[in-house]
């Protein structure tokens, strides 16, 4: 017959049983392929003592006489699981919410999860999530609503089970993705803009009805201190009192105008402002530079054709 | 047929009046907010309370959102209010006679509220009009026969769910302005 898995508790005492042999048959054990020190052996059975991981394997016993293999066990140590830590939150709302959860202690052994989402006495349905195991979508039965939701996820395995329950309403749950598309751009001949833009992010379903307001934080690099500006309707603004020709690093946050909490910072995006174009130093001693068509020297500073040679120094660097 | 109850109201554009009532439920919102949460400390009840009763009160709750006409959405909206507009009154009353007879703050933040209700009655009102939706006629509240402590807890209902109602009449008037 095939291998058995027999599961016992890190730290226990346990005794393998050679199939179904009697205390007098004289045995042999082995274990990974390895002769076992005989000084654990009571009759027939293997004793193991205060098990930890390492006494995982595959135990083989075979009688002497015969030389028969009899039985051969997969030994696995491990825990009982945890009260699984769970968090149920809406980013596509009103169309619904998931819930995620896990063990915050490793059990070492194979589990299984349950979850059981009410709301009053009505079950919701969670549907399993195609690639996260530990995750699963639900969609909100009813809006508006005052009464609160209940989700229990309950953990088992081979040496235990342990729940969770959670209860909240549909509004304390909502918590938008980040924007998307950041982005920020110097406007030349401004050295103390930058115009950043961003777009709402693609999970959230209805913005026209559902809008989301905005948290724009920016800062220079060189400093720690962030400028912060909340902002309603709008994916754009024009940061004015940025510091001449330090690079700053920007980003946007989230959050549905009337409920809920707001989104994780957008990733961090860096721009500089524009800065003027540095003139070459002229020595007395270098005769002006003659071009065969016109002397730059003539061109007026603030011709337009100057400023469209005065490259802009600063490009606004995306990270998507 | 809901006979037209109101009329001479003038119609300002449709832009103007969504987002005007599009502000007045969001300010209701957050003002019954809280006043639920001072409600409850002021009353001594539990903040997990969930009374799962309904003393005639309208919840906002509603499966089919989504697939309300515009007519369903003003005329549910008007009924709720309408019915708000009596229960606060009532409520009001208990506090000042019976269940907080000395917090006059407090029962200035219910007029107040009560006052804000009146105005967002008005612009659904408006909004019917503008939509050419006949108002229909409103029919007042029977008194019910509570105990002190039942109506303590519908106080908190009432404004649990008037502020969920809000929070609803914010969308719903975001969904019309949006045609």
């Amino acid at each position: 017959s095939g291998v058995r898995i027999q599961y016992e508790r890190i730290g226990s005492d346990v005794t393998m049983q050679c199939g179904t042999l009697g205390s007098d048959a004289s045995i042999t054990w082995k274990v990974n392929g390895s002769d076992v020190d005989t000084s654990v052996l009571e009759g027939p059975n293997l004793i193991l003592r205060n098990v930890t991981l390492s006494y995982n394997g595959l135990y083989s016993c075979f009688e002497d006489s015969s030389g028969d293999l009899q039985d051969q066990i997969s030994l696995r140590i491990g825990s009982p699981p945890r009260e699984p830590v769970v968090t149920c939150r809406s980013n596509t709302y009103p169309k619904g919410f998931y819930c995620t959860w896990y063990l915050p202690f490793p059990t070492y052994i194979p589990n299984d999860f349950e979850l059981t989402a009410l709301q009053n006495t009505k079950e919701i349905e969670c549907q399993r999530d195609a690639v996260h195991k530990n995750k699963c979508h639900l969609k909100f039965y009813q809006m508006f609503s005052s009464l609160k939701y209940k989700v229990t996820v309950t953990a088992k395995n081979a040496l235990g089970k342990s729940s969770a329950t959670i209860t909240f309403d549909e509004f304390s749950i909502v918590k938008p993705d980040p924007p998307e598309k950041v982005t920020a751009k110097p406007i030349p001949d401004n050295p103390r803009r930058l115009e950043v833009a961003w777009q709402t992010p693609s999970s959230w379903p209805e913005p026209d009805t559902f809008p989301l307001k905005f948290f724009l934080r920016y800062r220079p690099l060189i400093l720690d201190k962030w400028q912060h500006v909340e902002l309603s309707d709008t994916n754009s603004h024009t940061i004015t009192d940025a510091c001449t020709g330090k690079e700053y690093i920007i980003q946007v946050a989230a959050k549905d105008n009337d409920i809920g909490t707001w989104s994780d910072w957008s990733v961090p995006i860096h721009a500089t402002p524009w800065m003027e174009e540095l003139k070459p130093p002229t020595n007395e001693n270098q005769p002006p530079l003659i071009t065969t068509t016109t002397s730059s020297s003539s061109v007026p500073p603030q011709s337009p054709s100057y400023q469209v040679s005065a490259t802009t120094r600063n490009s606004a660097t995306t990270i998507p | 047929m809901a006979t037209n109850c109101r009329d001479g109201l003038s119609v300002t554009s449709r832009q103007e009046l969504f987002s005007k009532a599009i502000q007045q439920a969001r300010k209701l919102h957050k003002d019954a907010k809280q006043l639920q949460q001072a409600y409850l400390e002021k009353q001594g009840l539990s903040m997990n309370l969930n009374p799962d009763v309904t003393y005639g009160i309208p919840t906002a709750a509603t499966s089919h959102w989504s697939e309300l006409t515009d007519a369903e959405r003003l005329n549910s909206g008007l009924t709720a209010y309408r019915t708000f507009r009596s229960l606060l009154e009532e409520v009001l009353d208990e506090q000042r006679n019976n269940l907080n007879t000395e917090d006059l703050e407090f029962h200035q933040a219910i007029s107040s509220v009560i006052t804000q209700v009146e105005a967002v009655i008005e612009v659904i009102e408006q909004a019917m009009l503008s939509l050419d939706l006949p108002i229909p006629c409103h029919s007042d509240r029977k008194l019910e026969n509570l105990s002190l402590f039942e109506r303590k807890l519908r106080g908190y209902k009432v404004l649990l769910e008037l502020s969920n109602w809000a929070l609803r009449s914010v969308r719903d008037f975001s969904h019309l302005n949006k045609k």
